[in-house]
Parts: C-alpha cells; sequence; structure tokens
C-alpha cells in the first residue's frame, strides 16, 4: 500500500513492540496516549504502538474502560483525567454507540447527539488534543436500490453524522483532528476493513490492514504534535527530476515532456514538488552533476517546472551525498529528521539510509507511473494548521542567499547588518496570530528555550487568561519579509514575572533580533503588570544547545541547574537594556 | 514441517522460545495466552499461512495440538 513502509508482519510487529517496552525504545520521545472506546480496541495497540515507534515516539496508551466513555469525560477523577494525557484517541464504533443504526427505520439524531455532546463535554474538561473518526457507512443494505436514491437512508444519515463530526472539528480546528475511518474503508475496499468473525465473538470490528491505516494516521498527527514536521525534500536529478542523464543525453536528450511517456511522469512529479512548495516545504537538490548541466536544464528546458529560484539550497558536486545532505541541513539550519531524500539509486539510497538513519529515505519507484504521487504518500509533508507564511517560505530562503551574497562583500558584521535596514514589528499576539504561535510552539527546535508544546486549545487558553502574556515579533528587512518569527510567553505570579516560553524561528537567527525583542517585552511587563523581578529557564533538548547561554548573556544569574533544568533570576532594575541600533521598531 | 511453522509462529506472538511450545502448551500454561493473545495467534496465523480459520474452531483452538490440527485443516481445504 505504501512505498516508505514495507507490510510487516504482525508477528514481528508483536516483538518490535514487546523490545520497546522493555526498554529498547529508550531515546524515543514519550507520549502519553488515553484511548476512549465503545468497542474492543486492544487488538490494535500493538499496530498503534509499532506506528509510533517509526514515527520517533515512545507511547505510553492507557485504554478507557469498554464502552464507558461518557462517565470517563464527565467524572473528574477517572482514568481519563487522572492519566494527563498529551493526546486523547475518541474512538467510536457507531454500531455500540447506537445500535439501532441497522435498522431500515433508523433515526439518528439520537446518534448525533451523542457524539456532538460527547466531544463538547471532553474540550470543555481538557485541553489535551483530541483524534475523533468518522462512521463507516453501513456495509450491508437490505436494498441497494432504495440506498442509492435515498435521501434519508442510513446511508446518508451516516454521512451526514460525519458531516457534523467534520463541521465541529473545524470550528475547534486547534484542539480536534479527523481521522476519515471512511476514507479509509474506501481505499482498503470492505474485505480489509471488517472481521465479522472477530466482531461477533469478540467485539472487535477492525482488521489488521484497517488498524494499521487508522494507527498510521494517529501517529502522523501525534508526530506533528510533538513538533516532528518535515520541512525539507532533497531531491537528486538525473532519473528523478528528469528521464537520462543531462551530461551524457544533454538538455534536449532528457525526458520532461508532459505530452510524451515517460517524460509527462517526470513533469508531474515536478509538478508535486511545486505543490510542496506552496505549502511551505523547502526543496533543496544533491546530484553528482556538473552545476552548469543541471542549471542549463533549471534555467532553459522548456518544460522543466522547477526553476533556479525554487531552491532554497543546492550541492551539485561528486562528493558523498551523506555528507552533502549533512551540510544542507547546516546551511538551511534544519534538523535531519526533517529531512526527506529522493533518488533513483538504490546504492545512494543505501548510503543514506545507513550514515544519516534520521532521514526519510524514499527511492524513485521502478513503476515510473508511481514517481508523480511519490511525494503525497502517507502524509509525509503533512501539518496540522497551514499559515501564511508557509508560503513565502522558498522565497525567504532565496533572500537569505542574497543576503549572504552581500555579507561577503562587506567585511564588518555591524556594517553588513545595518545595511539589511532591519525592521522589528513587537506586539502582544492578536487573535489572528495564534495560529502561527502555536505552530512556531509545536516546531521550534533550536532557538526554543524550554520547548514546551503546548497545543494551539492552550494557546488560546492563556491568551485569555489575564496572569498570561503572549508576545510576538514580525520581522522584516531590504530583501524580504521574514514574517512572524518569534514568541515569548510569559506568566505572572504577583510581582515575580515567568517567562514560560521563548522561541524564534531559524530564519531571523544572526541579527540580535531575539536581543531587541526580549527587552522590550519585559520592559513593557515591568510598566503595565508592575514585575519587580524575573524567572526564566532553559531545559535542554538534542537540539537547542545554542541557546544554553541566553539568559546568561542577558544579564540574568542562575539559581538552580540540573541536567534537565536551569532557572535563571534577575531583579527587574537591574536588567541591562541591549544596544541595538541597527532594528528600527514598530510597536503596534 | 507445519508443526514447526506453528510453533515458530506461536513462540513468537506469546513471546517464548521454540522448546516452550509442546503437546503440554495450553491457554493455561501461557501467561500471554488470553483472549487477546488469542486474537493474535489466529490473525498471525491466518496472516502466515494465507488461511482463514473457520469461526467455530476459533474458540476451540485452546491447545498448541488443537491449533496443529485446526491449521493443518484449513490448509487443507485451501
Amino acid at each position: 500500500m505504501t512505498t516508505t513502509q514495507q507490510a510487516s508482519s504482525l508477528t514481528g510487529i508483536l516483538e518490535t513492540v514487546r523490545n520497546a517496552e522493555a526498554g529498547g525504545a529508550e531515546g524515543l520521545q514519550p507520549l502519553r496516549i488515553f484511548i476512549l472506546r465503545n468497542y474492543t480496541v486492544e487488538g490494535m495497540l500493538p499496530l498503534l504502538k509499532f506506528q509510533c515507534l517509526r514515527s520517533g515516539l515512545n507511547p505510553t496508551i492507557t485504554v478507557g474502560d469498554y464502552d464507558n466513555i461518557r462517565q470517563e469525560i464527565l467524572d473528574p477523577g477517572s482514568q481519563l483525567h487522572r492519566s494527563d494525557p498529551e493526546l486523547i484517541v475518541l474512538s467510536v464504533y457507531l454500531e455500540h454507540l447506537d445500535p439501532g443504526c441497522i435498522d431500515a427505520s433508523w433515526d439518528s439524531s439520537s446518534a448525533h447527539d451523542a457524539m456532538l455532546s460527547m466531544l463538547q463535554e471532553l474540550i470543555a474538561r481538557t485541553r489535551a488534543p483530541i483524534i475523533v473518526n468518522t462512521f463507516l457507512a453501513p456495509l450491508h443494505v437490505e436494498s441497494s436500490i432504495h440506498a442509492a436514491r435515498d435521501p434519508n437512508h442510513r446511508v446518508a444519515r451516516v454521512q451526514a453524522l460525519n458531516a457534523a463530526i467534520r463541521a465541529f472539528a473545524a470550528e475547534h480546528p486547534g484542539q480536534i483532528y479527523v481521522v476519515d475511518w471512511e476514507r479509509i474503508q474506501r481505499v482498503l475496499g470492505e474485505e480489509k476493513t471488517i472481521d465479522y468473525r472477530f466482531y461477533y465473538m469478540y467485539r472487535a470490528p477492525f482488521r489488521k490492514e484497517f488498524g494499521e491505516a487508522y494507527s498510521a494516521q494517529v501517529a502522523q498527527i501525534a508526530r506533528l504534535l510533538k513538533g516532528k514536521v518535515r520541512k525539507c525534500v532533497v531531491l537528486d536529478a538525473d532519473n528523478t527530476l528528469w528521464g537520462g542523464v543531462v551530461g551524457e543525453e544533454g538538455l534536449d536528450g532528457i525526458a520532461l515532456d508532459p505530452h510524451a511517456y515517460p517524460g509527462r511522469c517526470y513533469h508531474e512529479f515536478q509538478r508535486s514538488v511545486l505543490n510542496l512548495i506552496q505549502k511551505g516545504v523547502i526543496v533543496a537538490i544533491c546530484s553528482k552533476n556538473n552545476e552548469e548541466d543541471l542549471f542549463e536544464v533549471l534555467d532553459k528546458h522548456p518544460h522543466s517546472l522547477l526553476r533556479r529560484n525554487h531552491l532554497a539550497a543546492w550541492r551539485v558536486n561528486w562528493n558523498n551525498k551523506a555528507e552533502n545532505i549533512a551540510a544542507l541541513a547546516r546551511e538551511l539550519n534544519i534538523g535531519l529528521d526533517s529531512m526527506v531524500f529522493v533518488d533513483d539509486s538504490s546504492m545512494e539510497c543505501q548510503l543514506i539510509r545507513e550514515a544519516l538513519p534520521e532521514v526519510t529515505v524514499l527511492q524513485v519507484p521502478a513503476k515510473l507511473h508511481e514517481l508523480p504521487r511519490l511525494l503525497y504518500q502517507d502524509g509525509l509533508f503533512d501539518t496540522l494548521t497551514v499559515s501564511a507564511e508557509d508560503a513565502q517560505r522558498t522565497a525567504m530562503y532565496v533572500a537569505e542567499r542574497e543576503r549572504n551574497a552581500l555579507k561577503s562583500q562587506v567585511t564588518n558584521i555591524d556594517d553588513y547588518l545595518a545595511s539589511l535596514d532591519l525592521r522589528a514589528t513587537l506586539r502582544r499576539a492578536t487573535d489572528a496570530d495564534l495560529g502561527r504561535v502555536a505552530q512556531l510552539l509545536g516546531k521550534t527546535n533550536q532557538f526554543n528555550l524550554t520547548t514546551r508544546r503546548h497545543p494551539e486549545s492552550a494557546v488560546r487558553a492563556y491568551a485569555a487568561d489575564p496572569n498570561w502574556a503572549i508576545w510576538v515579533m514580525e520581522a522584516g528587512d531590504r530583501f524580504s519579509d521574514l514574517g512572524l518569527v518569534a514568541v515569548m510567553m510569559v506568566r505572572r505570579e504577583g510581582e515575580l514575572g515567568i517567562v514560560d516560553s521563548l522561541l524564534m524561528s531559524c530564519r531571523a537567527l544572526g541579527r540580535r533580533l531575539e536581543d531587541v525583542f526580549v527587552d522590550w517585552a519585559l520592559a513593557r511587563l515591568e510598566s503595565e503588570w508592575g514585575v519587580k523581578r524575573w524567572q526564566a529557564h532553559y531545559i535542554p533538548t538534542r537540539k537547542n544547545a545554542q541557546v544554553r547561554e541566553f539568559w546568561a548573556q542577558a544579564g540574568f544569574t542562575t539559581t538552580d541547574a540540573t541536567d534537565t533544568l536551569t532557572t535563571y533570576e534577575i531583579e527587574a532594575a537591574a536588567r541591562r537594556r541591549p544596544q541595538v541600533s541597527f532594528v528600527r521598531i514598530l510597536e503596534s | 514441517m507445519i508443526e514447526s511453522k506453528i510453533r515458530s509462529i506461536m513462540a513468537r506472538v506469546f513471546g517464548v522460545s521454540d522448546a516452550e511450545i509442546n503437546a503440554d502448551t495450553s491457554n493455561e500454561t501461557l501467561e500471554r495466552w488470553d483472549s487477546l493473545g488469542h486474537m493474535n495467534l489466529c490473525l498471525a496465523l491466518e496472516e502466515e499461512f494465507g488461511i482463514e480459520l473457520e469461526a467455530d474452531k476459533v474458540p476451540e483452538m485452546t491447545s498448541f495440538p488443537k491449533v496443529v490440527a485446526a491449521v493443518s485443516s484449513a490448509v487443507q481445504r485451501k
């Protein structure tokens, strides 16, 4: 079914999960999941654990009592609330929610009300993200002739119920996510969805194939909630972006013509790359080629959709590709685990899998007609939210290249920064900013002092809380607008101000914008809230070593330090104001 | 032949060594052979042998010999 995953046998899955539970998953990111359910999900748990492990997560899964969802939600002392889950899976099987749904005369309003009140009650009692499912349309209908045309038939009613679930989720974008069971069933077919034997024996309706697809989507959402977003696709060129070897066959010899086979496969693959750029994915090329030959295609080939300006970076040389990809990660300031590498050579693919196991590796399929959808599979580049900044991302990297060209002409760094004509707009986050704030909290790894992944629902609650303040910074220079790049979340306890979160997108690094932002926001709260003393923290992760000394450099004193948390404090009156003359501050 | 393959599948499903699966092995003797383990066992056998067990046989497969008998008859029907 998929290209990035090989099918795994159930015995293999059970063994992998047992190894992980015996301590083999240390180093993966822990995640507490709670499943509210009204059918037997136990058989699917190994599948869900397996998919989580594959996504770099080490899950602890707690399952609520059988068909006891409402009580679990309403009782504040229930297992659900005591286990303090980071993710709740509300897994509801329609036949058990409303047994009447198999009757021809079924009235769906009670199922509708039960489902929506469960969701309402749940979001009123938890800030944890929730994954809900759509219902499966009845597989067997007493009369397909009537089912096909009757708008009140229970097939149509299930679809209306699903529309109501989707609509509710759309109204709560930061908290409720939907896994579409109906779509999984459509893709797999009836045969691979339900096992009636185990449904009637054990109330366990789903076959392994369905359980795997469902689990994969839950794990996918969990991965994104933990900030593991894929940001960059690294492409080989010959026999990946076009057919043939441009260095040998020349500009006219390669296959890229949308009106002929196999050119149209490559052409459509390039189109999928452009669609990803629109979504905010950045593109790099890593090819063993002569740079002139490669750019002749991108600059001059009439059918090449991909052009030089679509590239965030490239390594076109004869070096080892593992070294090239590692260098690209450094240049683009992104983690290897956020990169996807595509190459036609099984040798290169194997090299990267071994040398850089964090990188997701896709080989150009032998069946060329599968190439155009290669990058769309398995929700590889899925994101939880989409922001206005996403579509601009590539342009920002192109502007960064131009900045670097300028930098190489200027010898003094302050002259360079002054020549950029930097501007920063500083303000309290508005409602419209909160989606982007949650997105940055969810994915920023490097310049992130505490890496607290507050979900959007929590961010919205803090924004409305008078004891919290969320500050944001938009930045720009003469080359481009960088968009909303920094977030600081502060809470107060009397006259003590505590910096809960401070982060900045890596695209804004190296301009001292962070100093301007922090100083300005703290000064505002000193006057608005009367803060007399500040407290801030550094929580180390594998990726944020670069900000280890941030608070010390800002003049704060260490008051407590362990391996997992350093606490800093400073008297507001003793705070040094940074002198940064080259940033124009616009307040709003 | 079938017997040794079943032994290895059961050992992997229940997380024990092949040697622990013998004529005396039943759902009374293996800790992980509960109702969930039983379902996993049936699914793993079906997957590995490419068979579909008869629904009526499923609850009866409570020991290694009974599992071998049920799988053998399903393989013959294939």
